[in-house]
């Protein structure tokens, strides 16, 4: 009958939407499939810059540009991504939103951030003006407006912010558009060197060591479970960069803007580079006070719920992987005598 | 048919949206995709409640429909002075018809950048945008509307030596008033979706913040309530104002209106 | 019916008035003045007869010739003998009340009134009110004292002479007199040219002539009038004069009369002149060539004709919507350059504005420069002319077709142009709401003596509403025939001499079709 017809076609219908539904959210990672992992086109992802380009990374290891961290987190959460550099306070709101899934495997970069004024020295002087930040919820967001509420100044009535792609900001800062904005390295550098503004709050400064993550190596619990061999992989070769990084910053340093012109197609002037570079630091180790920090404040935001951070870093991939690396360093530089025929 | 008595309808009207809510509720919990990406649809509204509760919401409400009628406003300003220019004299028309075609195939967001870039960071590039969407659409409209008045009723008014802004005001605007009416339900859509995209790009208060800020921070919730705000705005909107004035005209202008 | 030589007419029922027995019951009347009623009534019922009217007619070469019969402080009575074709000057009536009748012969009074000039001073220009009114013997013409109407009588040409009787109420000794020459008002006397025998009164003496009155002397030169150029006046026929012994014309109005005869040209401006007007549309196609009409004030043209002959072309060239390609078309002397509301026009389709009630529609095309009180005002008197009285809050689309034509009729007659052009607004009404909206327009025209141009397929119609009749052929539109119809008012579509004078129009259409393709001959 014609209704029994009707009724058949419908659930054939039903099937094949809902078939359509499942297959384009395939989270679940296949092995065989390169490990895909995000990074920011900053210059505070120094090794992934590096590792793009001169292919350190390995053949199974797929790098993927983003603008800034919580884009990048959004998509490792939602399965686009096995791991990703980004920022703490991306990873520490990843973290929590994602019912703890997000892990945190090492620390990349510390340092290289800060506040850049056009004109205001002091805290008083931004009042009434537009501040901008790479993307709400990212580092520097919580930065800026921890500092603002610390100078008693209220974001929306004492000053306005605005988040800004990082390229926009150095176009609209010589626009005469903006009066500041935080932001990481090399854009700090280029504001100061190429728009005339000066860095009145270096991040270090608010930090009690001096000392604050910049950016961090993250992934899901879900890929580390499933793929601990290629993540290691992945960490030896991050290793592998940070030592030769601390072993010989300067040159290192070439390699990294000449990384950075090659994937943005931006020139960057040696003065611009080096101040920028000088900022960096090379960081393995993530440290929990640090960590604790950024979601207290991130807390204080409304960003997250305030509370402790446990099983947010796993280690002992990093463990291994540093192992591995000094073993292969300790044959390269003292290979074992060839067996002699005795 | 029985079907379609008041009761009946408002009870099968009901009756899809509980079975949408339940479908919802379904593939929240049982579905691929991990709750913090696909909320529930009680998450969703206990959200949006806690933002109307905190007045974030009701902020950001102003926010952005104070931009929408500034920009809504000034494209009827200029949408139906352009449109009865269009309208009445051959000239207007054969040199900027082609234009207002062109342009209003293009998308109004497109149009952000260069706003950014004239206007700066501030209300008045969002406004651009929203002028840029939907004033064309008001001229074409309006200029539709003027050309399909009944050319005896211009000839009448003519006769009677009704001419210059008595005519425009008093016989061409009535007379097209049915035309222009929808065309003014059409441009605030466009406004409307222009004005979303604006916030969502370049953000600065209103809903698209609030949405914004739900992305951002993986408040996926918070996404959700927002949108489901959004559609309820517009069914407002629809219902309060454009609704009853469709009706008012066709009842005047004695056009039999479907149902 | 027997053609009576003696021109008494063939109604000889009631006995007739002798001068003797009019003047005695004009002295009964006491204040002759003041009941031009009586007048009417006295004069309608009983005739004068040709005998009593004999011994003062005198007839003159060319002009009139007036003769008093007697004159007493309340009254005068004249009888005035007009030559062939012979006209009075546009004259008042020094606000006294005045009767004529002919006695024999035919003759026209036209009304005249000033023309309503908006904003263009210049010296003041009289045009007809109304189309000339035939009167016949038996027919009387009363112009009470309060009028202050402006008239001019005349023999019609080529009727030969005629005879009036004249009763003036309080002798009128000067008149006003317009000299459309000079755009002047003239005060000139009015007195006799003669004087006739003396009546026969009883209890009263002879009337004695008012001393230091002398026959009239002839006119001064330059000024027009009726005057004889010299003193003789010819000897009193004995028997008819030997103009009125033509009998064609007596047949034609008694009896067997012809209704339809060819306009003939008018003296004066034409309110609507159309000269030589040509018009062919965008596709080549020839409209109107060679047109030529003059539409006087007060006369309700018909435009007939089969479809494409372009009658309702000429009349949107009247109402300014078309410009003729060549030629000029004119209101009132000035060119017509584009619509307005002097020239009304009125289309098939009521065309009321739909947003508007039916009030606001016709309050909306109201001069601005009245308040709006005054506005409504004269909307709702305009509607209850109509019949539309209880109607003024409706939208248009909750009344009828005719319903809405005639709210349609109220709003161009609010406006009260001078001109109404109509292309045949009462086409798409049934007949019955067609018959009534007849009788509407026809006593708004008979009231206000507007100007109408109607344009019809019709017969019957154009019959029933129109004085002049315009048969149009196509191809190229032009005018074929121009005839005036000499019917009264109140004409009914059954009347069988109505129908007879349709056939003799459908016959004038059918030439119009068949007419020969003058585009193709030409070529």
């Amino acid at each position: 009958m014609r209704s029994a017809g009707r009724r058949a076609l419908r659930r054939r219908w039903m099937v094949g939407v809902l078939g359509m539904l499942l297959l384009t959210c395939a989270r679940s990672t296949e092995p065989g499939a390169p490990l895909r992992v995000g990074y920011l086109t900053n210059l505070t992802h120094a090794q992934a810059l590096v590792g793009q380009v001169e292919g350190a990374f390995g053949p199974g290891v797929e790098l993927v540009p983003f603008g800034a961290g919580p884009a990048a987190m959004e998509a490792l959460a939602s399965g686009s991504l096995d791991a990703a550099y980004m920022g703490p306070a991306p990873a520490l709101i990843g973290w929590h939103k994602a019912d703890h899934e997000l892990v945190v495997l090492s620390a990349a970069v510390n340092n290289g951030a800060g506040l850049v004024t056009r004109e205001a020295r002091s805290a008083q002087e931004l009042r009434g003006g537009i501040l901008a930040f790479p993307q709400i919820g990212n580092t520097q967001d919580v930065a800026l407006r921890t500092w603002l509420a610390d100078q008693g100044l209220e974001p929306g009535k004492d000053v306005k912010v605005v988040p800004t792609s990082n390229a926009s900001i150095l176009g609209l800062f010589m626009q005469g558009q903006l009066d500041g904005a935080w932001v990481p390295e090399p854009w700090a550098s280029r504001l100061e060197l190429q728009a005339g503004a000066t860095l009145m709050v270096p991040e270090a400064s608010v930090w009690p060591d001096g000392r604050f993550h910049t950016t961090l190596l993250v992934t899901r619990k879900e890929v580390l479970a499933a793929r601990p061999q290629e993540l290691q992989a992945l960490l030896e070769a991050h290793v592998g960069l940070t030592r030769e990084w601390q072993q010989a910053p300067d040159a290192f340093r070439d390699r990294v803007l000449s990384a950075f012109e090659a994937l943005t197609g931006q020139a960057v002037s040696p003065e611009v580079g080096a101040r920028a570079f000088s900022r960096l630091r090379p960081a393995l180790e993530p440290e929990a006070s640090l960590l604790q920090r950024t979601s207290d404040d991130a807390a204080s935001l409304g960003y997250l719920p305030s509370g402790p951070l446990t099983g947010l870093v796993d280690p002992h991939l990093l463990e291994q992987a540093r192992r591995a690396v000094e073993r292969e360093d300790a044959t390269r530089k003292h290979p074992p005598a060839p067996p002699e025929a005795r | 048919m029985r079907s379609s008595t008041p009761r009946m309808r408002l009870l099968q009207r009901a009756g899809a949206g509980v079975l949408f809510v339940a479908l919802w509720w379904a593939i929240s919990h049982f579905g691929p995709w991990p709750r913090f990406l696909l909320p529930d649809p009680f998450e969703v509204v206990k959200r949006l409640f806690g933002m109307a509760a905190d007045g974030s919401l009701w902020g950001a409400i102003l926010v952005s429909m104070w931009r929408l009628i500034r920009g809504y406003g000034l494209a009827l300003l200029i949408g139906l002075p352009l449109g009865i220019a269009m309208g009445q004299s051959v000239v207007v028309r054969n040199a900027v018809r082609p234009l207002v075609m062109g342009l209003q195939a293009l998308p109004s967001i497109c149009w952000l950048p260069l706003a950014l870039l004239w206007f700066g960071l501030t209300d008045a590039a969002i406004i651009f945008v929203v002028v840029m969407g939907s004033v064309l659409g008001v001229a074409i409209s309006v200029n539709d509307g003027v050309e399909g008045v009944d050319p005896l009723l211009l000839k009448v008014a003519g006769t009677f030596g009704i001419r210059g802004t008595r005519l425009q005001l008093g016989v061409l605007l009535p007379a097209a008033m049915p035309s222009i009416v929808t065309g003014m339900k059409l441009a605030w859509s466009f406004a409307w979706r222009a004005l979303l995209a604006g916030e969502l790009l370049f953000v600065s208060g209103g809903l698209g913040e609030l949405l914004t800020i739900g992305r951002e921070l993986l408040e996926i919730a918070q996404v959700m309530a927002v949108m489901v705000c959004i559609v309820l705005i517009g069914l407002a909107v629809d219902f309060i104002a454009f609704r009853p004035l469709q009706e008012a005209v066709r009842r005047r202008w004695g056009i039999e209106g479907t149902a | 019916m027997e053609v009576d030589t003696q021109g008494r007419g063939a109604r000889a029922t009631a006995a007739s008035w002798t001068l003797t027995e009019l003047v005695t019951w004009l002295r009964s009347l006491g204040d002759v003045r003041a009941q031009p009623q009586a007048l009417q009534r006295a004069l309608s019922e009983r005739r004068v007869s040709w005998e009593a009217v004999r011994p003062y007619v005198q007839l003159a070469q060319e002009g009139c010739r007036r003769v008093r019969v007697h004159r007493e402080e309340a009254f005068e009575v004249r009888v005035v003998t007009w030559s062939a074709g012979a006209a009075g000057p546009i004259q008042d009536h020094d606000r006294q009340t005045t009767c004529v009748t002919p006695v024999l012969g035919l003759v026209e009074v036209t009304d005249w009134r000033q023309v309503r000039r908006r904003n263009r001073p210049g010296p003041p220009r009289l045009e007809p009110e109304g189309p000339p009114r035939l009167l016949v013997p038996g027919t009387v013409e009363v112009v009470p004292s309060y009028s202050d109407a402006m008239q001019a009588v005349r023999v019609p040409p080529g009727l030969g002479m005629a005879v009036t009787l004249h009763i003036e109420a309080q002798p009128v000794t000067a008149v006003r007199i317009f000299d459309a020459a000079h755009g002047t008002y003239i005060r000139q006397p009015q007195r006799a040219d003669a004087e006739g025998p003396p009546l026969a009164l009883p209890d009263m003496p002879a009337a004695t002539p008012t001393p230091g009155e002398a026959p009239e002397a002839p006119a001064p030169s330059g000024a027009p009038g009726p005057k004889t150029r010299t003193g003789k006046a010819a000897e009193v026929a004995p028997g008819l004069p030997a103009t009125a012994r033509k009998r064609g014309w007596l047949r034609r109005f008694l009896g067997k009369a012809d209704y339809l005869v060819p306009t003939e040209g008018r003296s004066g401006q034409a309110k609507l002149s159309v000269t030589d007007v040509e018009h062919s549309y965008a596709n080549d196609v020839e409209a109107l060539r060679g047109v030529s009409l003059d539409v006087h004030s007060g006369e309700f043209v018909c435009l007939l004709g089969p479809s494409g002959c372009g009658k309702s072309t000429l009349l949107y060239t009247l109402a300014g919507h078309i410009s003729p390609t060549g030629g000029e078309v004119t209101l009132d002397g000035q060119p017509i350059r584009g619509p307005g509301p002097e020239r009304l026009l009125m289309f098939q389709e009521a065309a009321l504005f739909p947003w508007l009630t039916v009030q606001q529609n016709v309050t909306f095309v109201l001069d601005r420069r009245l308040s709006g009180a005054q506005r409504r005002e004269r909307a709702r008197s305009h509607l209850r002319s109509v019949q539309l009285g209880g109607f003024e809050n409706a939208m248009p689309h909750q009344l009828s077709g005719g319903m809405k034509m005639r709210a349609s009729l109220a709003r161009a007659l609010a406006v009260d142009a001078p001109v109404l052009l109509m292309d045949e607004p009462f086409g798409s009404l049934d007949a019955q709401t067609r018959e009534s909206m007849h009788r509407l327009l026809m006593s708004v025209w008979m009231r206000t003596h507007k100007t109408i141009v109607f344009v019809t397929h019709d017969v019957t119609e154009a019959l029933v509403l129109a004085s002049r009749l315009v048969v149009m052929a196509p191809r190229p539109g032009r005018i074929l025939h121009d005839v005036s119809l000499r019917l009264g008012p109140g004409r009914r579509p059954e009347d069988p001499a109505l129908q007879a004078l349709a056939r003799q129009v459908r016959g004038m259409l059918r030439e119009a079709e068949g007419a020969p393709d003058h585009a193709q001959l030409d070529a």
